[in-house]
């Protein structure tokens, strides 16, 4: 088979899609009106008002001097340096959620029960909310964990995936890791223990590593349940990887406010030339998980914000 | 190839230009929408393609004061390469890229002289085939080798919509095709054996 063949053949394995139909029409139709309302709005910032120039000025001066405190009052923050060399308040924040976490009743799953979990996830900045009360922009996803692997997957789509103990529910969806609910419970909670775990999970993963190990502890927090030992450990971990930084007080995809944690990360599997960065953010007053978010350099952010968790009878309930 | 250089050639220029006259992005909307919503809804479907195209351009319009122009100027690769995040984004939250490929994998294009039942049955049975070959490429391949085939890009434009050097992209396109090969040739001399035996 020559190299013209071959490409033939690949190229006539391309499925057939209606060209000019109406499909295409209204997409682009509500494409191009989601994008002319961005450029009403860069119009209007590009607009050379020198006064409006002074107000801005102004208001960022104020906005940072006003962040400063707020934070420094509201985390409660202590002096002094982190021995990771991380800013002072990226270590004591994150010390300050992990023992707030640590604190909560350890409740695993008994026999009969699954971890209810609720998220939307979607790129762009943030998701849009609609009348109906769901959010566009935004792909919505359930899933129930049960004790014994069994569970199940609803995602947009009419996504139906059903697990059992012989096939059990995959709480990291990493490639080569089968992590289920036992497993989850036997994690050290330990932090030094708990990297080398990470560590031989990531092993090959070469000088990308750390990025993996970074967003392993994002899927462990965001959608494994996680017991709150294990919880501030992984919060403990993050102090440790250098890079980290807190953002103060962010907006979450969905709108909520919250403490961000943000990494810039060097290169990802599929450019390595590109940068993405990691980011969590989590609850201000009970450092609990609100989102996580990956930015890259060739395109803008993709995130996944949880909406509701609980405790229910059956893969078919709901809190 | 060239003449379809020439006639992007003013994409560089409206992308710049845009960066203090937004409105300008629009004509580059214009122009590259249908490319980039035709691949989407070839890899996953109606539904999300449009949702991943909008943003597309969303992405790029936030992000155009990055945009550094290649060798081609067409922003067409620039594109295709946020799309393409995107769409892997998508693929590894939803855990449905598989199922996405089955999806497509039905959808063959049905060639001007087949339209013997047989003649379908056969192209469809071979392109699902080779869209399953395709879907357990490694990811880098995957792209490159759809990038190439089913949006008509050169390893040039590859290079700048994944944002790895040419040769690097026609190594990996080059290590794909050699692996959709090596299946087509194992399938057909299976079939050959079994004719032989009949």
């Amino acid at each position: 088979m020559n190299e013209k063949e071959l490409e033939n053949r690949i190229a006539g394995a391309r499925p057939s899609v209606s060209e000019g139909d109406q499909t295409e029409e209204a997409a682009g139709a509500r494409a191009r009106s989601l994008l002319r309302a961005e450029i009403a709005q860069a119009s209007e910032r590009h607009r050379p008002v020198r006064r409006r120039r002074l107000v801005l000025r102004g208001a960022l001066a104020f906005a940072l001097v006003a962040a400063v405190v707020l934070i420094g009052l509201d985390l409660g923050l202590p002096g002094g340096g982190s021995k990771n060399g991380l800013p002072p308040a990226t270590a004591a924040t994150l010390k300050q959620f992990a023992n707030l976490v640590a604190g909560a009743p350890d409740e695993p799953l008994q026999a009969g029960q699954y971890y209810y979990l609720r998220t939307v996830s979607g790129t762009g900045l943030k998701a849009l909310k609609a009348s109906a009360g769901g959010y566009s922009n935004a792909a919505a996803e359930e899933l129930w964990i049960g004790s014994d692997g069994s569970g199940r997957v609803l995602a947009a789509g009419g996504f139906d995936e059903r697990y059992n103990p012989r096939k059990p529910i995959p709480l990291l969806r990493f490639q080569g890791v089968d992590l289920d609910y036992q497993g989850l419970l036997a994690l050290p909670t330990d932090p030094k223990a708990l990297l080398r775990w990470l560590e031989r999970q990531t092993k090959g993963d070469g000088p990308e590593a750390q990025d993996t190990q970074l967003a392993m502890i994002a899927e462990l927090l965001g959608r494994a349940p996680a017991p709150p030992k294990l919880r501030a450990a992984l919060y403990r971990l993050i102090d440790g990887f250098s890079g980290v930084k807190a953002e103060g007080r962010i907006r979450d995809p969905l709108g909520r406010v919250g403490i961000g944690f943000k990494r810039h990360m060097d290169g990802c599997k599929l450019q390595p030339e590109a940068t993405c960065d990691w980011e969590i953010i989590l609850d201000q007053k009970t450092g609990g998980w609100l989102a996580s978010r990956r930015f890259l350099s060739n395109g803008g952010p993709n995130w996944q914000a949880t909406v509701e968790t609980g405790i229910v009878g059956s893969v078919s309930a709901r809190p | 190839m060239m003449k379809r250089i020439r006639e992007r050639g003013g994409d560089a220029e409206l992308v710049a230009r845009s960066c203090s006259e937004p409105g300008l992005f629009e004509p580059l909307f214009e122009r590259h929408f249908t490319a980039v919503y035709r691949y989407l809804r070839r890899r996953v479907g109606d539904a999300s393609a449009e949702e991943l195209a909008a943003e597309t351009f969303l992405q790029a319009f936030a992000g155009r004061e990055r945009y550094r122009p290649h060798s081609s100027r067409s922003a067409l690769p620039w594109l295709f390469g946020i799309a393409t995040n995107l769409m892997l984004e998508q693929a590894r939250r939803q855990e449905r890229q598989a199922r996405a490929y089955d999806r497509v994998a039905v959808m063959v294009e049905r060639s001007a002289d087949g339209d013997r039942a047989g003649d379908r049955l056969i192209a469809a049975e071979e392109a699902r085939r080779i869209v399953a070959v395709i879907s357990v490429l490694p990811e880098a391949q995957r792209e490159v080798l759809l990038l190439h085939a089913w949006a008509d890009l050169t390893s040039e434009e590859i290079g700048e919509a994944l944002a790895i050097p040419a040769a690097t992209a026609r190594s990996r396109l080059s290590r794909a095709r050699a692996a959709v090969a090596a299946v087509l040739i194992e399938d057909e001399a299976t079939a050959d054996a079994v004719e032989e035996e009949t």
